[in-house]
């Protein structure tokens, strides 16, 4: 049995998790998607990629840390060298010095997300991982609603799985509900009293207004949304308006020497736009991981094209992870 | 006697065994995918899990559990699970379109050959409804029958290079033949032991599942099922392993099972094996491995020529094969129900005919 946590991802920037250039025929660089919903995900292995690569960072810290006793240019050594990683280098020069290269576990990246495969070691001298990832799926995704303010949509399937993780014991808003305070449109000479939304595609009429406080529970930890501009949609509605909601941009790389396409260098990225947020289970064998030091939130980078801005994101955690 | 409905929800992914044909030249193989995982996983989980903190006496756990599955249900009625339809009902997609298979003169025969069965599970409160009556899903909404509730999903997992947001030269990629179930679906076992609630690690690396178990009441309709003894025709609701401990049989070769051979309903028969602990002293990293078994799948139907007038409870060990780890029966093996088949007479042949039938049998 393991002890229960939780991650809430909001991104900053357009997020793209999914294939990248090149690896699909057509050139439209899809996102992950849930089977069901058709709604993006992030890939548990992809979380599980970022936390092991920071917690790999501090350990290339402590690893010039020992080395920092000896000598101040050990980066200027290893300019000379390009056919080994800095870390391996270091590595290297660690135990030539006759030290060990056992770091402090809390620093030791495969620790806590486990040993990656080595050759010659039995069975690959692969370990299980201490903490373990789930995919990220949507809690609430931000739609453009032309003369309106954004709105924050969800599905109850979507709010199932936020309840499943989170223990949240409010009951599921039913399709097409808003709070009382949203700020949709009044159409009294449609002969109905409902508030009305319009999207790019069409217009949709909000069924059922909750208080403010029932929609307040939805809200996940230290997430900065306010609850008037979220609506729960039905589960066959959430694909298509996803696929409205999604960042799109065709993309293209210039010749070095001209303002001109690189011959077939143009393809086309969806992302999720910057607002959503996500969540994602964490389960851990035993206590004591800090991967953000004392605090419960950081920064993080996860996908790809973080070259051009893609990728940044507030984690917060929570739950029993310390 | 079972008692404890074990209910699985997953919290995000479960590995699917990507099939019989998997090799690194061909990874898109997926005949023979397996999911979900035999109720041998979950007894494995148990067992584990009382070694790491004790709920149970374990030389008593080890003697005593027995695990049956897979069957799954609605997140929100886990008691009124789903469980394979057995083969001599043919359900098709609309409420007119059902059919089922008679024993007429020993032959197999139904009435609307061309009818292909469009469902293949069917909710445990419906297993004595007529085929007719069992109700279609409306709406998304689940009544009788049912599909299954998940999908695969082949993910590639990219292994990047220590040093650089890339993929690595050799070995980079990583094909996981991984299964979504639905948000308001779930995996459920029935057990004689319960587990305590929480999450889990379950099929796969790094994939998590939130477990609870639930009291199987005497007045369920489980448990009133389990307790009507088989009489001569039967349907398995999870796979049979029958026979000796290195021979897979169709059917236990034993008169008091049935002394001329049983007509059957059946598919191809699935592979099944299951790994056992820990191998010898010298070598501990290497975990045992059963012999690997053809199991017969579940919805096979039996029909036997004189009644069992058991239950499965008291069905006789020899039937399954045992002598290594544990006794396959405690992985619910051949679990199975009473059902109807029409079995018309035979009808005596005729002098004449009688002649040309020797030597069948």
């Amino acid at each position: 049995m393991y002890k229960k946590a939780y991650g809430i991802i909001e991104t900053l920037a357009p997020l793209h998790v999914g294939a990248a250039a090149g690896e699909e025929s057509g050139n439209l660089n899809l996102i992950f998607r849930d089977q069901f919903t058709q709604t993006g995900i992030i890939a548990g292995s992809s979380i599980r990629g970022r936390f092991r690569s920071d917690m790999r960072s501090k350990r290339i810290e402590w690893l010039e840390s020992c080395l920092s006793n000896v000598s101040n240019d050990f980066k200027d050594l290893y300019l000379a060298k390009d056919d080994t990683s800095y870390l391996n280098w270091l590595e290297e020069e660690v135990k030539k010095l006759g030290q060990s290269l056992e770091c402090p576990k809390n620093l030791d990246e495969h620790n806590w997300y486990g040993h990656h495969a080595v050759e010659g070691r039995p069975d690959g001298g692969t370990t299980e991982a201490i903490v373990k990832f789930e995919y990220a799926s949507l809690v609430w995704l931000p739609v453009f609603c032309p003369g309106q303010p954004v709105v924050w949509i969800s599905c109850p399937r979507l709010l199932k799985r936020y309840k499943l993780i989170t223990g949240c014991d409010a009951p599921i808003p039913k399709p097409y509900t808003a709070a009382k305070t949203l700020r949709g449109r009044q159409i009294s000479d449609r002969g109905t009293a409902k508030q009305i939304l319009f999207f790019n595609l069409g217009f949709m009429e909000i069924e059922q207004q909750i208080e403010a406080e029932a929609m307040q529970k939805w809200i996940p930890q230290g997430v900065d949304l306010a609850v008037e501009s979220f609506v729960v949609v039905g589960d066959n509605d959430i694909a298509m308006l996803h696929d409205m909601a999604l960042y799109r941009q065709s993309r293209i790389k210039m010749m070095d020497d001209m303002k001109k396409v690189d011959g077939g260098a143009f393809f086309n990225v969806e992302a999720l736009p910057e607002g959503s947020v996500l969540i994602f289970p964490i389960a851990l064998k035993q206590s004591g991981w800090k991967p953000f030091g004392d605090d419960a939130s950081q920064d993080m980078y996860f996908g790809g094209l973080e070259s051009v801005g893609f990728g940044r994101c507030h984690v917060t955690l929570a739950g029993d992870y310390q | 006697m079972f008692k404890f409905l074990i209910v699985i929800r997953p919290l995000g992914l479960l590995y699917g065994s990507a099939g019989a044909f998997l090799s690194p030249e061909n990874l898109v193989g997926r005949s023979g995918a397996k999911f979900p995982p035999d109720a041998g996983t979950l007894s494995g989980l148990i067992l584990a899990t009382n070694q790491e903190q004790k709920f149970s006496d374990h030389q008593e756990l080890k003697t005593n559990l027995a695990v049956a599955g897979a069957f799954w249900a609605e997140s929100d009625h886990p008691e009124n699970f789903f469980v394979p339809i057995p083969r001599s009902r043919i359900v098709g997609e609309k409420n007119k379109d059902f059919d089922e298979w008679a024993l007429t003169n020993n032959k197999w025969e139904r009435q609307h050959p061309d009818l292909d069965p469009e469902y293949q599970w069917q909710s445990i409160n419906s297993w004595h409804k007529q085929t007719p009556q069992l109700k279609r899903p409306e709406k998304g909404k689940l009544n009788d029958v049912g599909k299954t509730p998940w999908e695969f999903m082949p993910i590639l997992h990219p292994y990047l290079k220590d040093d650089e947001k890339h993929v690595r030269d050799r070995d980079g990629l990583f094909l996981e033949n991984a299964v979504q179930m639905r948000e308001d679906s779930c995996l459920v076992y029935l057990s004689t032991h319960k587990l305590p609630d929480g999450w889990y690690r379950f099929g796969g690396e790094n994939h998590i599942v939130e477990i609870t178990s639930q009291a199987i009441t005497e007045h369920s309709s489980i448990s009133k099922l389990l307790k009507q003894k088989i009489g001569r025709s039967f349907a398995l609701i999870t796979p049979a392993v029958w026979g000796s401990n290195n021979l897979s049989t169709r059917y236990p070769n034993d008169v008091r099972f049935s002394n001329k051979r049983p007509e059957m309903l059946t598919d191809r028969p699935e592979p099944w094996r299951y790994r056992v602990g820990k191998g010898e002293a010298q070598n501990k990293r290497a975990s045992k491995l059963s012999i690997g078994r053809y199991a017969v799948p579940a919805g096979t139907v039996y029909v036997v020529k004189h009644p069992l007038d058991l239950t499965w409870w008291d069905f006789p060990p020899e039937w399954f094969a045992s002598g290594e780890g544990l006794p396959l029966r405690q992985f619910g093996c051949g679990l199975c129900l009473p059902v109807e088949i029409k079995i018309e007479p035979k009808v005596e042949p005729k002098a004449d005919q009688k002649i040309k039938q020797t030597g069948e049998d």
